[in-house]
């Protein structure tokens, strides 16, 4: 049960970093770099 | 790459738990640092906007920001925390800006939209979107779609100002002049001024980093 979790935590946070990273930037005045994977 | 120790901490817990791979890892403390520092932001730009007694025009600074820097990019700060304090204070001044702008006549109010959807509209053309090298648009297709969208947003938010200029909600002439006043911030990041008033921000010197050098 805590393994489904944990797996589900991070496949909606890697959803997550999907979307973030479509994004010009964020809404902060701050810019998180990007993993060299995800720059499209 | 350099991440907060937190969100690291965060992610290899994940991935040792999830037997992930070292690249999804690296995902996963990206991910997990955009959430901390955006969420924490917005939270206490609200707060903030709670205790300033302008909540509803603090919310439609950040709703625009939020779209606008989402197609359009714009300038940023190098440090996590300092990019904090402009974030926390800047929304919340605005929506003060617009409370205190909104006991003006009408024609006024439409003066002030219109400048600065003009504004935006120019800066937008111009430059939108804004990269940045931690995050940069490689693909001419993707910097084409975000412009559009950029100026899909731009066209949606004139829709909402009129919209709310014939509203009789009372908060709507306030928030129309958030509105109005985000997209102003929103063209100054996105031109070189705003770089400029981040590069100041990033280069003021703090005790500590002065002992820090010592």
């Amino acid at each position: 049960m805590k393994y489904k979790l944990f797996g589900f935590m991070v496949t909606l946070l890697l959803l997550l970093a999907n979307i973030a990273s479509a994004s010009a930037c964020s809404v902060s005045q701050y810019q998180t770099a990007v993993p060299e994977s995800l720059r499209r | 790459m350099s991440y907060l120790p937190i969100s690291k901490r965060c992610a290899a817990f994940l991935a040792t738990r999830t037997g992930l791979a070292q690249e999804k890892e690296i995902i996963l403390t990206y991910v997990i640092e955009v959430l901390i520092i955006n969420l924490l932001n917005i939270c206490l730009a609200l707060l903030l906007g709670f205790f300033l007694g302008v909540l509803p025009g603090t919310v439609a600074c950040l709703v625009t920001a939020f779209f606008f820097r989402h197609t359009a990019g714009g300038a940023h700060s190098n440090s996590p925390w300092r990019c904090g304090l402009v974030t926390v204070t800047v929304f919340p001044l605005i929506a003060l800006l617009g409370l205190h702008l909104s006991f003006l006549s009408q024609s006024y109010i439409d003066t002030i939209s219109a400048a600065c959807v003009l504004m935006g509209l120019v800066k937008i053309l111009q430059s939108a979107p804004v990269d940045n090298p931690a995050a940069p648009i490689i693909s001419p297709l993707r910097r084409k779609k975000l412009k559009t969208g950029s100026l899909i947003v731009l066209l949606v938010l004139v829709l909402v100002l009129i919209f709310l200029r014939q509203s009789p909600w009372p908060y709507a002439q306030q928030v129309s002049l958030c509105l109005a006043l985000s997209v102003l911030w929103i063209s100054l990041m996105l031109s070189s001024y705003g770089h400029r008033i981040m590069a100041w921000i990033d280069g003021i010197s703090i005790k500590k980093e002065r002992f820090e050098r010592r």
